[in-house]
This record gives C-alpha cells, sequence and structure tokens, in this order.
C-alpha cells in the first residue's frame, strides 16, 4: 500500500466511523478520485440501494459523461478482497460490493478486449443473472461481440474470453441512513485515454464536440440497460 | 519510362538475382527481366535498399496489411517496446474483406469497411507502413526484396493472405481464367471484387443467380451462404422475379448448418436453392453456363468462389508444405516460425492449419504471435495459446440478423498438430437482431485493434 491510499483508505475509514456511509476501500494504487456523484433514477430521484432491480444492470455516465458504467445488485453479497492484476501487471483489491446487503457493484462498461461498450443503438454488453452461455454460469457481464465474460462479484475478473484484464471497477459510497448510492472513483485498469482515442469522432456526435469529457456534477442518472439501449445481446 | 528508373530497377533485379545466386536459399524474383544485360558486374556491387529510418531496436517486418499482419504489428510493440517494426502491402488503400456482403443490400455503407488509413495505424501504433510489394526472400541474409527496394530484418512476418485456384474448378486456360474472374468474380480477396459485386446485386432484374461454395478449407467457411441468403432477401424485398441457386460442392453446409438451414427453409423457400455435393467442374462464360460433375446450370448472374490457395508469394519464396493441397506454407504448428528458421513466420491465411480462414482467427493468433515474437526476441519461449474464432453470419438482412459460433482448437503433443475444435466450442444458430447488431460491433472491434493503437 503507498502512501497516498494508505491515508484514502484511512480517511475513508474515519468517515465511515463517524458518518454510517460506507465508501469501498482499495487497497492499490490504482485508485483515482473523481467527484462524488449520487446515483439517481430518469426522474431525478435518488436510487435506493435495497430495491435497486437484481434482473438487469443500471447504466450510468461515470466517470465522465461519455463513459458508460454498470451499476448492478447482485443476487448475494460480493464480498471483498479478491486479489486482481491489471495488464501491465498492476494489481489492486475487490473492495467488495456495498449497501445493507453488500451486494451493489459497479464497473466500467467499456470491455477490455476491444472497447464494446453500450451504446443507444444497441449493446453487446450486459449484466445477465441467469444462465449466461458464454460464461457457462449465472451472474456475469458479458461482451457478445467477441465473447469475453466478467465475474461482478469478483472484482470484475475475466471469466472467459480474450479480455486481457478486469473490468475497471466504479468506487461506490453507501448512505446506511438514506440507502442512497454515490460513485466516487474508479480502480483497475486505466483505459479512459485509450476508450476516447479510439471512439473520439462517435462521442462528439452523440454528445457535442468535447462534450463527454466533462464530469457528471451532483447527480448521475443511472437507467436500466433495457431502457439505455434499443436492444441488448445476451449470450 | 525514363533512364534512371530504368536503371534502379535493373539494379535491383540484379542484386536480388545475385542474393538467389550465391545464397542458395534467395527465392522469388524472376531473372529473366536481367537477361540480355551486359552490365551485371554493377548489380554485384550494389544492392538498392530501401530508404528506412535506421533501425532502433530489433526490426521486425510484417509482409501484408491483412487482420493478420496489421494485429501483429499493433501488438508486437506494445508487448516488447524495443521492436522496430516495419509492416509491407501493395495496397495503398484499406477496404475490408469481412462484412464487405453486408454492404451490397446497404446494411453497412462503404465507410464502414474503408475509412481505415494505414497512416493512422502506422502513428498509432509507432511504426512505419511501406506501401510496396513484396518480391523476393533471402533468408541467409535475412533481406526481404520488394519493388522498392530490399530491408534487412531480424523477424519477418508474412501475412499475404490467399489466392485463388482456378484450376481446381476446372478453369485452366488463363482466357477462361480471366473472363470468370472478371465477370463472375468470387468476391473473397479484393475490395474490387466487392465493388463489382454489389453492383451486381443492385442491378439484378431477375433470373438465377448463382452463388458457388468450394471444397477444402476456403476463407470464410459462412460467407458464400451469407451472401446468398442476402441475395435472396434482397430478391424478396425488391419483389424480383429470381432466385440464387448455391452450388456447394460439399455434402452439407460447412458452418452453423442448423442456422443456415432454417433461413433457407423459413425465408427463402421459394427464392433460394441449395445444392450440395456439385463441385464445379468448368464455367462457360459465354453460355453463361456451371459445370458440375453430373449436371450443367444455366445463370443470369454469379459469383463463382473456385477454391484457394496460400497466396502466391508462399510458392514464390520456397516456402511450401508439401503435404498442404492449398500450397501453405511449412510453419511450426505451434509458434508459426518457418521450420527450422527463427527468423521467418508465417501467419493468417497462408498458414497451413486447419483453422478457419478467418478474420477472428487472424487477429487472436495475431495477438499471439506477437507474444511469440516478443518473447524470441529476448531469447525466451512462451506456452501455446489456441486462436478463438467467434464468427457471425448475418442469415437476414431486412431486419439484419445473424447466428454465430465461438470456437477453439485442440493441439495434441504427441501428433503435434491440430486435431480439430476443442470441446467448448459454442453455436448460437436461431438468428436475431441483437447479434446481427454485435456483428457490426465485432468488426469495429477489430478494426480498433488493427488500426487504433
Ligand atoms: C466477403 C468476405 C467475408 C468475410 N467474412 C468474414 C466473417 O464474417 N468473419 C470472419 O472472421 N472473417 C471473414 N472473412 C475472412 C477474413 O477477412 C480473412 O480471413 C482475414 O482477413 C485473413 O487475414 P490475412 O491477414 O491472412 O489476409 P488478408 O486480410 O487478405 O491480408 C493480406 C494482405 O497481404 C497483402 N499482400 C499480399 N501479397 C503481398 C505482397 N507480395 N507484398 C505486399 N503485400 C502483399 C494484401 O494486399 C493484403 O493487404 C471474410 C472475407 C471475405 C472476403
Ligand atoms: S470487445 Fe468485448 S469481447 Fe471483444
Amino acid at each position: 500500500m503507498d502512501r497516498r491510499n494508505f491515508i484514502k483508505v484511512c480517511s475513508a475509514g474515519a468517515a465511515a466511523l463517524a458518518t454510517g456511509v460506507h465508501t469501498q476501500l482499495v487497497y492499490a494504487g490504482t485508485v483515482k478520485d473523481f467527484a462524488r456523484v449520487k446515483l439517481v433514477d430518469a426522474n431525478g430521484k435518488p436510487l435506493k440501494a435495497s430495491s435497486l432491480s437484481k434482473d438487469e444492470a443500471y447504466v450510468f455516465g461515470y466517470p465522465f459523461v461519455g463513459t458508460p458504467s454498470f451499476l448492478i445488485a447482485l443476487p448475494s453479497a460480493a464480498p471483498a478482497g479478491a486479489t486482481l492484476k491489471t495488464e501491465s501487471g498492476e494489481e489492486y483489491s475487490f473492495p467488495g460490493g456495498v449497501g445493507s446487503k453488500k451486494n451493489v457493484v459497479a464497473y466500467l462498461a467499456v470491455c477490455t478486449h476491444q472497447l464494446a461498450h453500450p451504446e443507444k443503438k444497441g449493446s453487446v454488453m450486459a449484466y445477465i443473472a441467469g444462465n449466461s452461455e458464454t460464461a457457462g454460469r449465472a451472474v456475469a457481464i458479458t461482451c457478445c461481440s467477441h465473447n469475453s465474460a466478467f465475474d461482478p462479484a469478483d472484482g470484475g475478473r475475466v471469466v472467459i474470453g480474450k479480455a486481457p484484464q478486469p473490468l475497471p471497477g466504479i468506487r461506490l459510497e453507501h448512505d446506511a441512513a438514506t440507502d442512497e448510492i454515490y460513485a466516487t472513483g474508479m480502480y483497475g485498469a486505466d483505459m479512459i485515454e485509450d476508450f476516447f482515442k479510439k471512439f473520439k469522432g462517435n462521442l462528439n456526435k452523440e454528445y457535442g464536440i468535447g462534450k463527454y469529457r466533462e464530469a457528471p456534477a451532483g447527480t448521475v442518472q443511472a437507467v436500466l440497460l433495457s431502457k439505455y439501449s434499443v436492444d441488448a445481446d445476451r449470450c | 519510362m525514363n533512364e534512371n528508373l530504368d536503371r534502379r530497377n535493373f539494379l535491383k533485379m540484379g542484386g536480388a538475382v545475385l542474393a538467389a545466386g550465391t545464397a542458395g536459399c534467395a527465392t522469388g524474383v524472376t531473372g529473366s527481366a536481367v537477361a540480355g544485360s551486359g552490365s551485371v558486374s554493377a548489380a554485384i556491387s550494389t544492392i538498392d535498399y530501401l530508404k528506412l529510418p535506421k533501425a532502433k531496436g530489433p526490426r521486425l517486418v510484417i509482409v501484408g496489411a491483412g487482420t493478420s499482419g496489421m494485429t501483429i504489428a499493433a501488438h508486437a510493440k506494445k508487448t516488447y517496446p524495443n521492436f522496430d517494426v516495419v509492416v509491407v502491402d501493395k495496397r495503398d488503400m484499406f477496404a475490408s474483406c469481412y462484412n464487405s456482403s453486408l454492404w451490397y443490400v446497404g446494411i453497412i455503407n462503404l465507410e464502414f469497411l474503408a475509412a481505415h488509413s494505414f497512416l493512422d495505424a502506422a502513428v498509432n501504433n509507432n511504426y512505419i507502413f511501406v506501401n510496396a510489394a513484396a518480391t523476393g526472400l533471402d533468408r541467409a541474409a535475412r533481406k526481404l526484396y520488394t519493388n522498392n527496394g530490399a530491408i534487412d530484418y531480424d523477424f519477418l512476418v508474412l501475412a499475404p493472405g490467399i489466392s485463388y485456384d482456378w484450376a481446381k474448378i476446372g478453369v485452366t486456360d488463363p482466357e477462361n481464367v480471366y473472363n470468370v474472374q472478371q465477370k463472375f468474380p468470387g468476391g473473397f480477396i479484393s475490395p474490387m471484387e466487392h465493388v463489382t459485386l454489389r453492383r451486381k446485386f443492385q442491378e439484378f432484374e431477375g433470373g438465377t443467380f448463382i452463388q458457388t461454395v468450394p471444397s477444402g478449407n476456403y476463407r470464410c467457411l459462412p460467407g458464400p451462404y451469407e451472401r446468398a441468403c442476402l441475395m435472396a432477401g434482397w430478391i424478396k424485398k425488391n419483389g424480383i422475379k429470381g432466385k440464387v441457386l448455391i452450388l456447394d460442392a460439399n455434402p452439407e453446409v460447412t458452418i452453423k448448418a442448423k442456422g443456415f438451414h432454417d433461413a433457407f427453409d423459413t425465408l427463402y423457400k421459394d427464392v433460394l436453392e441449395w445444392k450440395p455435393t456439385s463441385a464445379v467442374t468448368g464455367v462457360d462464360t459465354e453460355k453463361k453456363i456451371i459445370k458440375t460433375e453430373f449436371d450443367q446450370y444455366s445463370f443470369d448472374d454469379a459469383s463463382i468462389y473456385p477454391n484457394i490457395r496460400a497466396s502466391t508469394l508462399i510458392e514464390q519464396m520456397g516456402l511450401v508444405d508439401p503435404k498442404s493441397l492449398q500450397k501453405e506454407a511449412n510453419v511450426d504448428v505451434r509458434f508459426y516460425n518457418v521450420i527450422g528458421d527463427p527468423h521467418v513466420y508465417v501467419t493468417g491465411d497462408s498458414r497451413n492449419h486447419p483453422y478457419s480462414k478467418s478474420a477472428n482467427t487472424s487477429n487472436t493468433e495475431g495477438q499471439f504471435v506477437a507474444k511469440v515474437l516478443a518473447a524470441r526476441a529476448q531469447g525466451k519461449e512462451i506456452a501455446w495459446e489456441s486462436p478463438e474464432t467467434v464468427c457471425y453470419s448475418m442469415t437476414n438482412g431486412f431486419p439484419p440478423e445473424a447466428i454465430k459460433v465461438d470456437a477453439k482448437y485442440t493441439y495434441d503433443a504427441a501428433k503435434d498438430a491440430i486435431t480439430g475444435f476443442s470441446p467448448d466450442t459454442k453455436t448460437w444458430e436461431t438468428r436475431d437482431q441483437a447479434m446481427g447488431r454485435a456483428y457490426l460491433e465485432w468488426a469495429q472491434g477489430i478494426y480498433r485493434d488493427t488500426f487504433g493503437g
């Protein structure tokens, strides 16, 4: 643990003690802080960790407007601790789920293989609560583009396929008093710039020139994938 | 032609021929061009090199900027930054072969296939792109010859793709070959074939359109069936009084048979006929007749996909595996180096493996070969990894709906051979629109991987 993370971990721990707010603790040098934003629904109402759909993922633009992430309520708690490794060899540990059931997790919804991600016109990425043929199991994030699958209950670890590293995690914070959820940063592989580089043209078209790089302020809308994309492939 | 150019070309040829004569294993450049010249000695002292920046590390030269070569080029330097990578291709404009049939019926536009620049790929991935044709090889001197000069290499990858083998469908006379090739292109190698075939689709007003399917391990097993489905859908959608006839050399649809038969039976019952075990044995382009062993078929228009073989460059360079029925290269089963030569590799559709000749195979294989090269440049070895064949087919164009297969391969160490698909091979043969969209994303992923940086 380096000094920067040590401090982060300690201060987060202290905050948790003082206020009942639980921040995911990430013990590694791969953490990046981003704006702290509250997750709200399409009408601006805060999402509650204990009443999220368990059938599919929610999509929210984080840490930037143009970077889709998945918010997922798993069927059961996702314990912290698993050690993960980025393609370049950096190790980090999965901070576990948040919420009263410790089952709420979030990941950047950009496949680490060739950067497929949910788009309005359709998605090849999906969270599958039931059985995934590609993953050969239930509870998986699949990318049907070239058939990679990730384990959302285990830090986004690669289950199968040519994806070279786990999905980057979105660090969440849960307020036990209100049951509300905040996104506060990212951990794991740093692939945002690569994503921007490869999709700049499309992102400029979709969000307005340069707008995709803006950080959401205060709140961010998270909508079910089935509402976000016309159609999602499941495999 | 000006004198300088003549002289320069003469020197180039002279140098190459010399290499052939002295090194004993230089191949590929025909000697006839220097015949009659009296000044061979001038060539002997001069080797006309292509002018390149000085190599900053082990030089990796890659011939062929197709799926295979581009993948290796993009990944080699990422894996081993010391590599000095040079990519050589004879074409200066990329147009994707995979997904091209979708353009014929308007599912994608030309930009989808062709708005990918070799210049951007070179900048994004830190290599040099040379627009030249490889013409010969001197393995003893580790020298590649191109029409623009020679290049020394430490490692050489040859990924020149395929050539057609017309003789296998009874088309041998050069006049017949050119007639078939130009009038009824197979559409599995070059962009110009696609431009012609698209025009044929758009201009088809009725009658019989024949799509032939060759035998052997031809490029893109589902490709001709997919194209037939798209044509049948086009006929149906536009109310054209016509049909598609598939003349298939094989006894069964070669891949995703269930998904294709389902489309033939449920979508195209009246507009598509599939004839198995109907290998083409001759083509009369004047009378528009295709002959098979027992029958002959008249057509109004056609896409005649002959058998294929490894690119003729592999033969010119003397690298053919004598056991290969498709003149593919004799390379190590796991690591792709020419047998006995750890400096020269053959990948992509020129390899002699029983792998599906497809883009996903070349892409995943290329990522592995980049690792092999990086390891070997550092005196190391790595474990074998199977390529993966994820392959979609649009069995319906209106609306676009696809099926898919996902296969890896099994290596048998005792036989030192690839013995078949791995047991975890999966198929999705009930077509749907989500897979139709995923198909487009699949291709874009590979374009990003190979061009994006
Ligand atoms: C119509 C069609 C549909 C297809 N559909 C699919 C599909 O759905 N899914 C799939 O996975 N695959 C598909 N494929 C197959 C896929 O495109 C090929 O298998 C794959 O691109 C092979 O890669 P390669 O690098 O070996 O060869 P290529 O991509 O053909 O590249 C060879 C390169 O070598 C260059 N070259 C050749 N000779 C020389 C020389 N002497 N000097 C310099 N350069 C040279 C050529 O110009 C070319 O750029 C399809 C192909 C076609 C044509
Ligand atoms: S982009 Fe996800 S598997 Fe290839």
